[in-house]
């Protein structure tokens, strides 16, 4: 399933290269007269993102996929740009996928760690003594606070760079400054995700402040306080912020 | 209305207000990025937090690339708005189906470096900031077992 999804998208990809590589140069340079192109952004936006939806979404393989097929994407973009291609034709062709991949990737990364933590937080509660020291609050607080954080504020900045970019197609002025002056904003929360000052550490490493040496050989007491600190430590994280 | 839009396009260049304003815009949130990066440096080296596990070292390195990558994106890009839009709103095309305006100037140097870093710099940045959150989930998995 996986092999012939991505092959699908490879094999769409380089249809779509091929497309821009065989316009003529000379209306492709041409601002005033986009229509003789024959290119229309439309079914790049639309497939690209939706062949990616055939992929086993809930897989953690997945992520890596769709990550390496948006790398491939940018460098396309670059390389088209560096062949002398025209940018918004560029941009509009191959960076309305791009932008769309990258959001769904935000978006499915999101949802698969907040999904992780309401099934921990479903584990820890129906563990004898467990200690519910969060609740359901601050769960809600940590949930929310990582949808706002790492998918609401790139998924909405980065439609209004799609939207502009649709529109650019057809090269109206209101959609090109649109793109000019986004595409800056976009850059900038690109970078939210700066690496958060109390950033979590690794499973051994809660470990090996305690008395409990390794995972492996740990019994099922030690196993369960480890569980316990380790929730602690992500769901205060979270919610201390 | 494609053929009215284009023919607007071609004759009137794009005004200059509209990309004063965004400069507005992209120097309030760069002032934003920058206190952030300040903050989140001033953490990561902070030796009184991090006396058991010590400094990650790849963290600066990482944050200070993002930082670095997205600024220089941010410079550049506000160059080539203020000499396109500014200096050369009324660039006259080199051959007549072409527009008129700082679309025209804009399209000149695409190819030189002016034209490919801040795509570049755009790109490198996407895929850190993607790649970061990739590998958060990674270590979330990690750090539950058997979720």
């Amino acid at each position: 399933m996986v092999f012939w999804s991505v092959l699908c998208l490879i094999s769409h990809t380089l249809s779509r290269v091929s497309n821009v590589c065989s316009t003529p140069r000379s209306t492709v340079a041409t601002l005033s007269t986009p229509q003789t192109s024959g290119l229309s952004p439309f079914p790049a936006a639309c497939t690209l993102p939706l062949s990616v939806c055939i992929l086993p979404l809930h897989k953690l393989a997945t992520t890596l996929w769709i990550n390496a097929i948006n790398i491939g994407i940018g460098i396309a973009i670059l390389s088209f740009q560096n062949q002398g291609t025209d940018t918004t034709l560029v941009f509009s062709s191959l960076g309305i996928p791009y932008l769309t991949i990258s959001v769904l990737l935000n978006v499915l990364l999101t949802l698969m760690i907040i999904i992780r933590i309401v099934l921990y937080d479903r584990k820890l509660r129906a563990a004898p003594r467990s200690p519910v020291a969060v609740g359901i609050s601050g769960l809600f607080k940590a949930a929310s606070t990582m949808l706002i954080e790492s998918c609401a504020l790139f998924a909405v900045s980065s439609l209004v760079v799609v939207g502009s970019l649709v529109e650019a197609a057809d090269h109206s002025r209101g959609a090109v400054a649109t793109v000019d002056f986004s595409f800056p904003i976009l850059a900038e929360i690109q970078v939210r995700a700066f690496p958060r000052p109390q950033y979590p550490g690794q499973l051994s490493d809660v470990t090996d402040t305690g008395d409990c040496s390794t995972t492996h050989h740990s019994t099922s007491r030690q196993r369960e306080r480890v569980d316990e600190r380790s929730y602690h430590y992500w769901t205060h994280q979270f919610v201390q912020r | 209305m494609p053929e009215a839009s284009s023919a607007q396009f071609s004759t009137v260049p794009l005004p200059t207000p509209s990309s004063i304003h965004a400069h507005f815009d992209i120097r309030f949130i760069e002032g934003l990025l920058i206190s952030l990066f300040f903050r989140c440096m001033a953490a990561l080296l902070n030796f009184a937090h991090r006396r058991e596990e010590g400094i990650k070292w790849w963290l600066v390195f990482y944050t200070l690339a993002m930082f670095s990558f997205v600024t220089v994106y941010t410079g550049m890009n506000l160059y080539i708005q203020s000499i396109s839009f500014i200096d050369n709103r009324q660039d006259v095309p080199a051959y007549s189906p072409r527009a008129s305006g700082p679309l025209n100037y804009q399209h000149n140097f695409r190819q030189t470096s002016l034209g490919l870093i801040p795509n570049t710099m755009f790109n490198l940045n996407n895929w850190l900031a993607d790649g970061f959150l990739v590998g958060s989930l990674f270590d979330f998995a990690h750090t539950l077992p058997g979720v």
